[in-house]
């Protein structure tokens, strides 16, 4: 009994953290014209993270991550932002691109761009960053590639129980960038979509090049489509490369 | 009214055929889907039809040029002159002229016609599939009607398809078409196609020619839910700025190229999503922010059904306070998709009241493209272009070269162009083509909602009667003292070199049949002893297809000048060792530590993928970045249209370039969604290609400024 009336206290004395944010979101969009993500950090401990790219100079993934985090360091990430948004003084603002933070809590709600300096946003940043390392994969592509004789074989694979779509220019140069390189060409037939499921994770596509050097890097983006029309379904920017 | 019987018959045997064929909308959703194999090309088109270039012979970009013409005397004679094969000069003069403009402008309103009805039958069809999904049965008897005003609602769900075609038989011709015309063998064509099997979803066209399954995809493109909200949305956005940007004389002389960026993309999204838009109403030549159309009678309400799904949720301000920045659009958009999709799935009022709009909204059109197309035979050329202007351009792409000029000459002599053409504002152009310093452009550059401000250039008539195209690009480089100065040298010699040598010879303009162009980096010249040292090849020939020579010739002639701090004005670049537009905030993109600390994090967030394995992972992602910093620093910068480093690649320093003679992006990206797209090796769009070249429409615009000294 004793040890029931410990669990309990523990119990309601937990809640008002949660209380005190209520339904309390970190919303973070950061866009340029070859990177979008959208992250959201939820006080039930939910998040959701999703990315054209991940990974520094050549991001091999992209897709949609999800985990956990606890109530203490929700409440640590919103009250660095907090802190770090008072400082940018502007909510609307033209930009080429930007880092855009929606912070809502019960009582507060507050839209910025990060603009101004200001202290902590290093540890913040840092701080998201370890914060996505840990994040499970939900419906993600990954991006592999091995150097043939006259050729470069490319593999996607699926991470996550959630399939996704990609798709293909009939110009493969709309699709894959080699370097310098000038003009790429599939080794076969052209194929539009490949949809990557939980039965079919594999799928693989043979290029030519005139020329591939030995440290290659090649970029797969589906930029070139996506943007045109939405027609084939809600398909997400992607950029993954691999070297 | 036998033509009126005849058009609607046509219609309808139109929309049986395609019924017979079925698109993507009414056949299987779930199924997978192939991507049409058509001759237009998919991925290089966001204006739809009216901007449809048939593959390898044009992009939307140039779609968008063949309207950019002059109405001058010398022009008109020199297009007369093309359409007669006496490019030299007119071969005509006084009523003779005259009579032959009129006799063309008969041709020309046949082929609109012609154009006209292909467009509102696959719209009706598209229009009709989308609204009942499942046809509904109708008597034979039913398809001989004339002049019913429930035509509109009923008439053309049906899927008695064989004793259609019968009791249609030889009526399909009406009087106003000739039996040549495209639609026509097109007709002939489809009823004797092989019909595909049942789970095809592709359109099969008699020898292969697919490009009306490629418009009709477009087409269903612009009344699809996301298409449409896409579109309000951005109109919405550009409504607002413009209230800004042209409203009153005063801010539209001050912001005369954002304002024309405004207007011309309201009037592709105008003709482009006709669910949302009427037709032109009054004097179409009004320059005002209003020469977009007008609203259909449902819009207002669609508007207030998204509206309401924003307000909804909790986290989101109201639909109209997020319109005023232009840069939260892409986040606007997806909100409202993440918003109508989640309460799609649990059936809420909510989604219900956005379809039953987006219904409301295809129902008007439908009713207003039927009375179109019954009226097509006894409307002249004006009220058609002022109903489906994207009509009349969509025919001029698809005439041959020669026919186009004429058809250009007509428009010009009609008084109408303005319904069709892109608004143009001259900037200051002052001086004399011919003098020692020839005529000076000063003119705002914009891409809404990038840019606005005004960039200067020159452009001369050499002694030999060539044009030279004179432009000054300041490098300003914070530490330019400590510079030696073969080094200062080499940097100016290496970035004028570089965009010269190539774009001359692609222009025609060089002395060489062909070139092996070498191709001059940046770091080289920071070396001890730096000269222009070349490290790469390209081969080109001059001039490179599809430019020919021009007559004039037209060259650039690049001035390249290093400062230590920026003049004002906006033709500089500065040049950073680190740079990374991506950082936020800005004042950090040129600091090396916020370029290194931006991929440690992103490293990172990887989880330092197989690389940083049993290692602590900011250790590890530090030590891989310091290392990439030593040996590739290329790879950590991303220059911006104002700030490039040492190592930013030739193509793109050739693409800002092209900014500062004032030649706009040609690519889409979240922030400018409908802009018009080039070729894929155009400079405007794909910089990085080692092939990338520069195409008549932007030298045409280049030198467009010099009809405003008359």
């Amino acid at each position: 009994m004793f040890k029931l009336i410990i669990v309990i206290s523990i119990f309601i004395l937990s809640l008002p953290a949660f209380s005190k944010t209520g339904l309390s979101t970190i919303k973070i969009y950061v866009g340029s014209s070859d990177r979008e993500e959208r992250l959201i950090i939820s006080s039930n401990g939910n998040i959701d993270w999703k990315t054209s790219s991940r990974g520094s100079i050549c991001p091999e993934e992209a897709g949609r991550y999800f985990g956990k985090l606890t109530v203490k360091d929700f409440n640590e990430l919103f009250s660095l932002a907090k802190k770090i948004g008072k400082n940018q003084n502007n909510e609307i603002r033209y930009r080429e691109s930007y880092v855009r933070v929606i912070m809502q809590s019960k009582d507060y709600k507050k839209i910025f761009y990060l603009e101004n300096k200001s202290e902590g946003l290093s540890t913040w940043k840092r701080k998201i960053a370890i914060l996505k390392s840990k994040l499970k994969a939900k419906s993600v592509v990954a991006l592999s590639s091995v150097k043939k004789k006259d050729h470069i074989k490319l593999s996607f694979s699926l991470k996550g129980k959630r399939g996704l779509k990609l798709l293909f220019s009939e110009k493969p140069n709309e699709s894959f960038s080699l370097g310098n390189s000038g003009d790429i060409a599939y080794k076969g037939k052209f194929i539009p979509m490949i949809e990557l499921t939980k039965e079919n994770p594999v799928a693989s596509i043979d290029l030519m090049s005139d020329a591939i050097p030995d440290k290659y890097s090649i970029t797969y983006s589906n930029k070139s489509i996506i943007h045109h029309k939405d027609k084939k379904g809600n398909t997400p920017l992607v950029t993954i490369c691999s070297q | 009214m036998l033509c009126y019987a005849d058009i609607t018959n046509m219609i309808i045997i139109y929309a049986i055929i395609l019924i017979f064929f079925p698109v993507q909308a009414n056949s299987h959703p779930d199924m997978p889907t192939n991507t049409i194999d058509g001759n237009y090309s998919q991925q290089s088109n966001s204006g739809g039809y009216g901007f449809l270039f048939p593959e390898g012979e044009g992009s939307e970009a140039q779609a968008g040029q063949l309207l950019e013409m002059s109405c001058s005397e010398d022009s008109i004679n020199s297009y007369i002159g093309a359409f007669c094969m006496r490019p030299s000069g007119l071969p005509i003069q006084g009523d003779s002229l005259e009579n032959l403009l009129n006799i063309q402008q008969n041709v020309l309103l046949e082929k609109v016609r012609d154009k006209m009805l292909e467009y509102l039958g696959s719209s009706i069809l598209v229009n009709n599939s989308l609204i009942s999904q499942i046809p509904l049965d109708r008597d034979e008897d039913d398809l001989t009607f004339e002049n019913d005003p429930e035509f509109a609602n009923d008439e053309l769900r049906f899927v008695n398809l064989p004793a259609a075609e019968e009791a249609l038989g030889e009526r399909v011709i009406p009087s106003c078409l000739r039996s040549g015309d495209t639609y026509n063998t097109l007709v002939n064509g489809f009823v004797s196609d092989d019909i595909p099997s049942e789970n095809s979803h592709q359109i099969v066209f008699p020898d292969g020619d697919n490009t009306i399954s490629d418009k009709v995809e477009y087409i269903q493109d612009s009344q699809s839910t996301r298409e449409v909200i896409r579109a309000m949305v951005w109109d919405d956005v550009l409504k607002k700025s413009a209230i800004a940007s042209c409203a009153t004389q005063r801010s539209r002389e001050v912001n005369y190229a954002r304002c024309d960026s405004i207007k011309y993309q309201r009037f592709r999204l105008g003709n482009a999503y006709p669910v949302l838009w009427d037709q032109f109403q009054g004097d179409t030549n009004n320059d005002s922010i209003n020469r977009p159309k007008t609203e259909g009678q449902f819009t207002a309400g669609f508007r207030s059904s998204i509206n309401a799904l924003l307000q909804g949720s909790s986290a989101s301000s109201t639909y109209n306070s997020r319109l005023d920045d232009p840069f939260d659009y892409p986040d606007l958009v997806e909100e409202i998709m993440d918003k109508y999709n989640d309460v799609k799935t649990s059936n809420s009022p909510l989604a219900q009241a956005v379809d039953d709009k987006l219904q409301a909204m295809q129902g008007d059109l439908l009713n207003k493209q039927v009375e179109q197309a019954k009226n097509i035979c006894n409307q002249g050329l004006s009220e058609l272009a002022q109903q489906n202007p994207h009509v009349v351009r969509q025919a001029l792409i698809e005439m041959p070269e020669n026919e186009r000029r004429m058809a250009q000459a007509v428009l010009c002599n009609s008084g109408f162009l303005n319904t069709i053409n892109k608004p143009y504002s001259c900037g200051n152009v002052t001086g004399d083509l011919s003098s020692s310093d020839g005529v000076l452009v000063s003119r705002g550059k914009a891409n809404f909602p990038y840019g606005g401000s005004a960039r200067e250039y020159s452009l001369k008539k050499d002694t030999d009667g060539n044009i030279t195209i004179k432009k000054t690009v300041n490098l300003v480089i914070p530490n330019l003292s400590e510079l030696p100065d073969d080094q200062k040298q080499c940097l100016q010699e290496n970035v004028k070199a570089n965009f010269e040598n190539k774009f001359n010879c692609q222009l025609g303009s060089s002395s060489e049949s062909s070139t092996s162009i070498e191709l001059a980096t940046l770091p080289a010249c920071l070396e001890a002893g730096a000269q222009a040292q070349p490290r790469a090849t390209s081969s080109v020939s001059c001039p490179t297809p599809p430019n020919v020579v021009r007559d004039p010739k037209v060259k650039f002639d690049l001035n390249i000048e290093l400062k230590s701090s920026a003049p004002s004005g906006n033709n500089n670049f500065r040049l950073h060792q680190c740079f990374n537009a991506d950082i936020r905030p800005r004042s950090d993109q040129g600091d090396c530590d916020k370029v290194k600390e931006l991929h440690v994090n992103r490293c990172i967030e990887a989880n330092g993928y197989s690389r940083c394995a049993n290692q602590d992972i900011t250790t590890c992602c530090t030590e891989y970045v310091d290392n990439k910093m030593e040996t590739n620093p290329a790879s950590l910068n991303r220059a911006n249209a104002a700030n490039l480093t040492y190592n930013t690649k030739i193509g793109t320093w050739n693409h800002e370039i092209m900014h500062q003679v004032l030649i706009s992006d040609e690519y889409n990206n979240k922030h400018y969604p409908f802009s018009e797209l080039g070729e894929h090796d155009s400079i405007m769009k794909s910089s990085r290609n080692v092939n990338s070249k520069i195409y008549p429409r932007h030298i045409e615009q280049i030198l467009r400024p010099l009809e405003c000294l008359n």
